[in-house]
């Protein structure tokens, strides 16, 4: 039981870090933003590649979370920008810079998984009866940090409160005097340094490849649906929540139907509470 | 003055639709036969069609040297590559509806995605040589059309649980499967069966969906039940992320699988541990070129590593022998654009000159029985330290048990 549960933390850190990413973009501009998902892959192949190319994995990583905060960006500032007052085009748009970055992994490095060596690889935590491996164990501590900083940011910095108050009313935010281009562009550029940290931390248990981040972004947009859209730390409890709820359903009644799981947690989240685990309509990004 | 007009227009007309019919018509008019080939070029399945295209490559141009005599004219083969990006359902279809209505090539040879092509080739039937897909139901059932070059997963999955039991000492075995992958359920179906033949207790089933990229939940459960070893139900892009995952999570004992894994892939997809990871693996599937005893192959395989510098998988000495079995059916049926004669032909055909897989004959010598043509099955075992496979067992089966079976010396040292 400790060690599913254990597991389902594991799966809720991945979960709440992609998540918010989504829910940042989500809660200042709108924008339901596929694309994240071919920043996370951009970001882990630029980590591969710079390990490939003999950087150590702390510089590789580096590498590739810069990576991806520059990828985010440019998706901003190429095509979001130019349809933030035509939030109806927002879905096709980031589905089309979905695939464009996809096909630009597989066009340039193959469809062919790599893998992502870390000097963590072999490393196996045990206590009380639970084991998890070092590669786990670094997306938890990473995931941690990651989010704590992110609380920092918004909550004790002057771009943090621009960014809440954006989040909240845009107008009222632009009629202060705050400078909403820049709010969107540092939204993307947190939203892609979370992406490659997710990338950094979460390919080293799998592999790279250019659809590796689908089935999380699945996951994560659940969460943020079940968080309460445009809720960073409705994300953090719902990717918790639905990385549990997965862990146990696998272990109980089937792991064929892991994903299934999470598709029944968002029904019945929808019906009991529309607005999410922590409604938004007055605190996004908060 | 519009009359005029009118008759220009349907003349340009009738002229432009005579050159498109001609040009179609003509399509293997020439001395140059085409022939098609549906492969993964990209996508999850891309571990696989680059090599198959390399050995049909290898393998027209060996052909090629000499040529094939049809109707008194002596040809030489041309395919044409399609990639169905892992995707046979639509990519796939729209590249079978191309060769077959736009090119009209006679005959295709594909990777994956059976089931998906049947509709088409209701529509217009046509031989289509399978150079991969030994899931278990077969599917030879699925039309009348398709031909299968590998022994399908019955004739080697005997071999995973016979060897375990015999040489391992394995008493239970826990499978993990990917759920909603068919290759992956057909095995641990026949796992299922082979371990009650063999008398090896299933400890635990496990799966997980196709589409996860964590395992931890399946793999707790396969250990819980502490097996004596842990077969793995998929395809080596799909398993060998298991694999590691399920060394990440401590377990040390054999791992068995029929993915065909080789030396390259393990080291792509495992990364830098990939020789401690692979320790320990035992892979049943048809013979590799490199350890097969059949001095063609193993000439096949040297030319193959050193052309391509990577290790050739099982599947490479069948797509090489491909142009060879489509020559030889040409040569039989008389005809390169026919597809009904060529397909009645490929049923009639010998063991082609030329081949390297060692074709296991049937009766009269046939290459196909019931349109499956197959090579010995085989266990390997990972050479720890070596980078490179060893032949840990060769066998034939008859009624779901194991035949014959053979142990080579241990060649890894």
């Amino acid at each position: 039981m400790i060690q599913v549960l254990v597991n389902g933390v594991f799966l809720g850190c991945l979960f709440a870090v992609v998540a918010v990413g989504l829910t940042l973009v989500y809660g200042v501009m709108e924008v339901p933003n596929f694309a994240h998902a071919g920043v996370i892959v951009l970001a882990a192949y630029a980590t591969w590649s710079a390990s490939a190319a003999g950087l150590p994995f702390a510089l590789a990583a580096l590498v590739g979370i810069a990576c991806g905060a520059a990828v985010s960006v440019l998706t901003e500032v190429v095509a979001y920008r130019w349809i933030i007052d035509n939030p109806a085009a927002a879905p096709a748009v980031a589905l089309g810079l979905m695939l464009i970055l996809q096909n630009t992994a597989l066009r340039l490095f193959g469809g062919e998984g790599r893998s992502m060596d870390t000097p963590y690889d072999q490393v196996l935590v045990e206590f009380g009866g639970v084991s998890l491996s070092g590669v786990k164990v670094a997306l938890v501590v990473l995931a941690v940090l990651a989010l704590t900083a992110l609380h920092l940011i918004l909550s004790r910095t002057s771009l943090g409160r621009a960014m809440r108050a954006v989040a909240q009313d845009r107008g009222a935010a632009a009629m202060l005097g705050i400078p909403m281009r820049r709010q969107y562009t540092l939204a993307f550029l947190i939203a892609g340094l979370l992406a490659g940290i997710a990338a950094v931390a979460y390919a080293p248990t799998f592999q790279v490849s250019p659809y590796m981040a689908d089935e999380v972004l699945l996951s994560a947009f659940v969460v943020v649906v079940v968080g309460g859209l445009g809720s960073v730390w409705g994300a953090v409890a719902g990717g918790l929540v639905l990385g549990v709820v997965e862990g146990l359903g696998s272990a109980y009644l089937s792991s064929a139907y892991q994903s299934a799981f999470g598709f029944l947690l968002l029904v019945l989240i929808l019906v009991l509470k529309p607005g999410g685990l922590r409604g938004a309509t007055g605190r996004r990004v908060a | 003055m519009r009359s005029r007009s009118a008759a220009a227009l349907t003349a340009a007309a009738v002229f432009a639709a005579s050159a498109a019919c001609g040009a179609q018509s003509g399509a293997n008019d020439g001395d140059t036969v085409k022939v098609g080939a549906i492969l993964s070029l990209s996508g999850i399945y891309s571990t696989l069609g680059p090599a198959q295209k390399n050995a049909l490559t290898m393998g027209v141009e060996a052909l090629n040297k000499t040529g094939f005599t049809v109707g008194g004219r002596k040809r030489t083969l041309e395919i044409s590559y399609a990639d169905d990006r892992s995707d046979a359902a639509t990519t796939g279809v729209t590249a079978l509806r191309e060769m077959v209505q736009a090119q009209k090539i006679p005959v295709i040879a594909y990777g994956l995605g059976s089931d998906t092509y049947v509709p088409q080739l209701k529509r217009q039937p046509i031989p289509m040589v399978n150079i991969l897909d030994s899931s278990y139901p077969g599917i030879l059932d699925l039309s009348q059309n398709l031909f299968l070059t590998r022994g399908a997963s019955p004739t080697y999955v005997p071999g995973c649980l016979h060897y375990a039991k015999r040489n391992l000492g394995t008493k239970s075995i826990s499978v993990i499967t990917a759920k909603g992958e068919p290759y992956a359920e057909g095995l641990t179906q026949l796992v299922a069966k082979s371990a009650q033949t063999e008398g090896v207790a299933i400890a635990a089933t496990a799966e997980f969906p196709l589409s996860s990229t964590d395992y931890s939940n399946a793999i707790g459960a396969a250990l819980a039940a502490k097996p004596d070893a842990v077969y793995l139900s998929s395809v080596t892009a799909v398993i060998l992320p298991v694999l590691k995952q399920l060394r990440q999570s401590g377990y040390t004992g054999p791992v068995i699988h029929s993915s065909g894994v080789n030396p390259d892939q393990a080291e792509a997809i495992l990364g830098a541990q990939f020789d401690s990871i692979m320790k320990d693996n035992y892979d049943c599937a048809g013979t590799l070129p490199t350890t097969s005893a059949n001095p063609a192959a193993k000439s096949f395989a040297e030319a193959y590593q050193a052309r391509f510098n990577e290790y050739p998988q099982d599947l490479t000495m069948w797509a090489h022998d491909f142009p060879f079995i489509v020559a030889a059916a040409m040569t039989k049926a008389d005809s390169v654009t026919d597809p009904e004669k060529i397909q009645k032909a490929l049923s009639e055909i010998t063991v082609p000159e030329g081949t390297v897989s060692g074709w296991l004959p049937g009766d009269g010598g046939l290459l196909f029985t019931g349109r499956n043509a197959r090579t010995a099955s085989e266990v390997t075992a990972w050479c720890a330290g070596k980078r490179t496979l060893r032949s840990a067992m060769v066998f034939d089966t008859r009624d779901g048990a194991v035949v014959d079976p053979v142990f080579p010396e241990d060649t890894c040292a």
